[in-house]
């Protein structure tokens, strides 16, 4: 089940962010402080945007904010972070709202968490209510229904 | 004709689209009833030409399989419709290299 991954109090809606940096900050912030992972794991996304570009805008809507398992990890956890206005990753790059932390201690133990945000994002995928979300709990509902489905 | 066994799926941190595009693979592959192929991911550090017979990534990061023999390139890394024609493409395919864009 993706609540072992996923916790109510990691999804958080907020208004605006300066930058895409903000955003990445933002994005981690639940899980920094949490302790699931360290600011070197932040700092290890800034260094491999860097070296990629914004490999984790996977869809129009939405990004999945992560680094390897190697740098500062201390257990497999997600974050939503809803934004009420849309950043930008890039300067033609699509309106990003939605995004997802990740942090993994290896390479298998998020694959609730994948297999709900494929369910979510892909084709026939249910974006709105997320982006329409009132409350943390909205947001959270979304991720539990989509991992049981 | 190209015999594909193994594919692999690759992105820059081996974590996130990587697995989501292993998963969807393994689901289309269930759709096409193609049977006998297994999927895995990694990161683009950890990759080699001799890790699998189809290499499955994102545009982004396509240029750096650009010497691999057989590739298929998604522009929508979420994409079924799109993974599904890719992959069905790639095993219809005679020559024993293709880029599939």
């Amino acid at each position: 089940m993706i609540d072992t991954i996923l916790k109510e109090k990691h999804c958080v809606i907020k208004d605006s962010v300066r930058d895409w940096k903000e955003a990445i900050h933002v994005a981690l912030e639940p899980l920094i402080q949490d302790g699931c992972c360290t600011e070197e794991y932040e700092k290890a996304v800034f260094k491999n945007t860097e070296e990629y570009g914004a490999y984790y805008v996977l869809t129009d809507d939405m990004a999945l904010i992560h680094a390897s398992n190697e740098a500062g990890v201390n257990d497999t956890q997600l974050a939503v972070t809803v934004l009420k206005k849309p950043v930008h990753f890039t300067e033609d790059g699509p309106d990003v709202r939605i995004l997802i932390a990740l942090c993994a201690k290896d390479s298998t133990s998020h694959m609730e968490g994948m297999m709900a945000i494929a369910n979510i994002f892909g084709d026939d995928g249910n974006v709105q209510p997320i982006l329409d979300a009132k409350s943390g709990k909205e947001i959270y509902d979304v991720f539990l229904n989509a991992s049981e489905s | 004709m190209a015999t594909i066994k193994k594919i692999m799926c690759c992105c820059g941190s081996g974590l996130g689209s990587s697995m989501m595009v292993q998963m969807n693979i393994e689901k289309a592959l269930k759709n096409l009833g193609i049977e006998g192929v297994t999927a895995e991911h990694t990161s683009l550090s950890e990759v080699t030409p001799k890790s699998a017979d189809l290499f499955v990534v994102g545009k982004d990061i396509a240029p750096q399989l650009a010497s691999y023999p057989r590739v298929v390139v998604l522009d929508k890394i979420m994409s079924m419709k799109e993974l599904t024609a890719k992959l069905e493409q790639a095993f219809a395919k005679t020559e024993d290299e293709f880029h599939i864009q």
